[in-house]
């Protein structure tokens, strides 16, 4: 670890968490928001409690998916907690709390991301270290598709964990992401065309694409 | 006119797609109806490869170090309140892993929503089985199911709300501390402990009802079972 605690890309798990927390600047929540929830009741901070409690699960897999890194996608969930809890009051609706949270977590991660300067590590070498996430008991298939999209590019990959992990629509997946519907379309037949081939499917019935789909520029895997 | 190489574009982009267009071409297709079927059973490997059990990444959650500064106890006191928020969340965020697998059991069975009543003589068996009667007052039952769970049968039901169906598991061997809530895999819901007996898990489809609805029905279909064994 380096004396600032912040320049350690990759490394066992658990030093992630401690150069996230050590590093310099870190803001530190204000004491005068406690001091109001204590005045107004403890129902607030159960609710957000049972809120936090209710997403946590979904909220570690997207983070998980993104990073492909479990260590840090605890991190970045600790953090995006932490930093939801200090902003609870800008979410108006228990209804709108995921994508409020998937927002946090995407700002933080590209956040950690920036801080750290990540470096590009080996798919392999990642696909073998989160070996234990990527098992699944008695289902081979299940291990070797996950292996599979641990190669899927960020930019197809985020598209379909939105997709089918949190049920986003074609259009939210847009706003999410800033991009137009028809590139997230684009891009999530892009993402299944080939994890398809990754897996060993018969793709013999899978389209082209079409020369639209082939102007936009497919990002370096 | 939607072709083959149209319809199985949008088919790749997005499985659940559906449009009168797409609809049209799938009834006169059978070479794209079974594609389809094929790439709706990869979109179900999909979904189970991407829901990682979370349950082995819980551990304990750290706090920031503290700064000393000018309202240093009113620091230690919010850092003392963050701690303990984030600490009990990862303490119990060891049930959403029966959470997970009570959402997986659902896209198993999507029959399950019909909401027609259920004949009595369909049910009773059924819940015998689990050594339980239902009160009235629990509702209408639409669905009534023993299914294999965790290598036990348990009851899985439906039971129609007036905020739309809701399922019911009764999870006799999987007890719990406390109520846990959960959202996720397009499911919102709770898991209840009832002593002696397990827990139950109730849950809604997607963004039917609020966690407050579904605690509430919840607490009545806990408090109309009646244990028979």
């Amino acid at each position: 670890m380096t004396p600032d605690g912040i320049s350690i890309p990759v490394g066992p798990r658990g030093w992630h968490r401690d150069a996230l927390l050590s590093r310099p600047g870190y803001d530190e929540p204000e004491a005068d928001l406690y001091m109001k929830d204590d005045v107004g009741g403890n129902v607030g901070r159960a609710r957000f409690q049972a809120l936090c409690q209710a997403l946590r699960p979904d909220l570690l897999r997207f983070a998980f998916w993104l990073s492909r890194d479990l260590a840090l996608a605890e991190d970045v969930v600790q953090e995006t907690m932490l930093r939801a809890w200090k902003a609870r009051d800008s979410l108006k609706s228990e209804s709108a709390a995921k994508p409020w949270f998937l927002t946090i977590i995407r700002r933080e991660y590209a956040r950690t991301f920036e801080r750290k300067r990540l470096v590009t590590v080996d798919v392999d070498e990642l696909i073998a270290r989160e070996e234990p996430m990527l098992a699944a008991a008695h289902d081979q298939d299940l291990a070797e598709l996950r292996a599979a999209l641990f190669k899927l590019p960020e930019e197809y990959r985020e598209p379909l964990v939105l997709q089918v992990l949190m049920g986003y629509s074609t259009a939210e997946i847009a706003a999410e992401l800033g991009l137009t519907t028809g590139a997230v379309l684009t891009r999530l037949f892009r993402a299944r065309k080939q994890l398809r081939v990754l897996c060993g499917e018969d793709t013999s019935m899978d389209p082209e694409e079409t020369s639209s789909e082939v102007a936009r520029k497919d990002p370096a895997p | 006119m939607t072709d083959c190489a149209q319809y199985r574009r949008a088919m790749l982009a997005d499985p659940q797609a559906a449009s009168p267009e797409l609809a049209e071409h799938l009834a006169h297709c059978p070479e794209c109806a079974a594609y389809r079927e094929r790439l709706l059973r990869f979109e179900g490997r999909l979904t189970r490869a991407l829901r990682i059990d979370v349950q082995a990444a819980h551990e304990p959650a750290q706090v920031p170090p503290m700064r000393v500064r000018r309202n240093g106890w009113l620091a230690m006191a919010a850092s003392l309140v963050i701690a303990l928020l984030v600490g009990t969340l990862w303490l119990g965020a060891p049930h959403a892993s029966l959470a997970a697998d009570v959402v997986a059991h659902m896209a198993g069975e999507p029959e399950a929503w019909a909401r027609s009543p259920l004949p009595a003589p369909n049910l009773a068996p059924v819940l015998a089985e689990a050594h339980m009667r239902l009160r009235p007052d629990a509702g209408t039952v639409s669905y009534a199911q023993s299914c294999l769970f965790r290598g036990h049968h348990v009851p899985h039901l439906v039971v129609q709300t007036d905020m739309g169906p809701v399922t019911v598991m009764v999870l006799v061997h999987e007890p719990v501390a406390a109520t846990r809530m959960f959202d996720e895999g397009g499911y919102r819901g709770t898991i209840v402990p009832v002593p002696g007996h397990g827990s139950i898990a109730v849950l809604v489809k997607g963004e039917e009802g609020d966690l407050a609805q579904v605690e509430s029905v919840a607490a009545r279909v806990k408090e109309a079972i009646v244990w028979t064994g």
